[in-house]
């Protein structure tokens, strides 16, 4: 197949648009193959005609869409198979260490360093906010990874859950903006945390929970960590 | 065919610089960058994907397939070839054409058309940005007929025998609108 100017751009545009025989469309594969000319020319009729997909009205995907794919993800990446779930791993891995000198970091220039810690990830490992204390428990500093993680109308209340199934102590709500929110804890939270060994978080109406307990789904548990 | 329920992207979620950033970061394992490709991008592949499939159900799952494979394709992302909403959209076109060539079916052109009717003859596409608004305007320039078969087989992955068996024309008559179109869209929108 040998194609120039116009007649190579008409051909590659009945080629995007699926005009082109079968026999027609396999001579023009081939020339895709080492043709950067050709290559070209299809981009532009994509770039051309994309309009026609843009026009098309939106669909909200439904809200199990996205957890779904992550979960995909995570399972690719916990059995190992395909380079990308093992590039996945070191990059994690990369991203915890650099968090953790980014906290490092932080914690020094407060000059507290952080005896009660605990980290939420998402399904994928990703992390979604970490938590830390000073041995005292007289604050609670909440790190939140990546903005809207709280929905809109929505509190996420922070709980410390006692060992031996305790009942739960608010610990506060968690900011739904900014990267790094200081909750300041009374003496009951103090102790609560002091004693606690894991920590969650709970969806409550705007302001949180009047009741002194989880009202909604608790979505997260994780283990509250004590250095020393 | 199902209705669709969402709104259009604004313009700002189609920003290239940043849906090109996006893809970057999904090519170096950022799953953040992709969730929030997700965010942008999830309803206008979904919509897409529902027209050319014909049902809500398959599309959404396709619609995970599509998300994967940007996931795993995303460093092929080339910018000096094309604008990132045109691979994304590429991604989804190419796979929903797999997955109605293995099925051995489409989305009966009727249906096609109901769904692409709103379309016609005033097609907006004011949230849709310059190149979708130049796109129409070209479109506007076509013939009726020259407009159906471009969207028929564009869209919809129809062949030109199918089209013509749609429309009851001459097979002649679909060749000679979609090669006319073509050349009609060529210079209108420029090389």
């Amino acid at each position: 197949m040998n194609l120039q100017g116009t007649t190579l751009d008409y051909v590659a545009g009945a080629y995007v648009v699926g005009s082109l025989t079968p026999r027609a469309r396999r001579r023009f594969n081939r020339l895709l193959q080492k043709d950067a000319a050709a290559r070209a020319s299809c981009d532009r009729w994509e770039e051309r005609l994309v309009g026609l997909y843009l026009a098309l009205p939106s669909v909200r995907p439904e809200a199990g869409t996205w957890p779904a794919i992550l979960a995909r993800l995570d399972a690719r990446a916990r059995s190992g198979t395909g380079q990308r779930p093992a590039r996945l791993k070191q990059l994690l891995a990369a991203m915890i260490v650099g968090a953790s000198l980014a906290l490092g970091w932080f914690y020094y220039q407060q000059n507290m360093a952080p005896v009660y810690t605990a980290l939420v990830a998402d399904q994928a490992g990703a992390g979604m906010w970490d938590f830390s204390a000073p041995a005292n428990a007289s604050k609670l500093t909440v790190h939140t990874h990546r903005p809207g993680l709280v929905p809109a109308n929505q509190a996420y209340e922070l709980w410390a859950l006692p060992g031996g199934g305790g009942t739960p102590v608010s610990l506060g709500l968690i900011s739904p903006s900014g990267d790094i929110n200081v909750l300041a804890l009374q003496e009951g939270q103090r102790r609560a945390l002091q004693m606690a060994n894991q920590i969650a978080i709970s969806v409550e109406p705007p302001g949180g929970s009047t009741t002194g307990a989880p009202t909604g789904p608790v979505i997260h548990v994780a283990p509250l960590q004590r250095r020393g | 065919m199902n209705t669709a329920t969402g709104t259009p992207a604004r313009d700002t979620e189609l920003d290239d610089a940043r849906l090109a950033r996006l893809l970057r970061g999904c090519g170096a394992g950022q799953t953040a960058d992709l969730e929030e490709l997700y965010k942008s991008m999830a309803p206008r592949l979904l919509g897409q994907l529902v027209t050319m499939l014909g049902d809500r159900a398959q599309a959404e799952d396709a619609l995970q397939e599509v998300f994967i494979k940007v996931w795993d394709r995303a460093r092929q992302f080339d910018s000096a070839r094309g604008r990132p909403v045109t691979w994304l959209m590429s991604v989804a076109r190419y796979h929903a054409i797999d997955l109605l060539r293995s099925r051995r079916v489409t989305v009966p052109i009727d249906d096609l058309q109901l769904a692409l009717a709103s379309e016609e003859p005033g097609w907006s596409s004011q949230e849709s940005g310059q190149t979708a608004a130049r796109l129409a305007d070209c479109l506007g320039q076509l013939s009726g007929d020259q407009r159906r078969c471009i969207k028929l087989a564009y869209i919809g992955g129809h062949s030109q025998e199918q089209i013509a068996t749609a429309l009851q024309s001459p097979l002649g008559s679909v060749k000679s609108w979609i090669r006319r179109a073509l050349l009609s869209l060529r210079e209108c929108m420029g090389p």
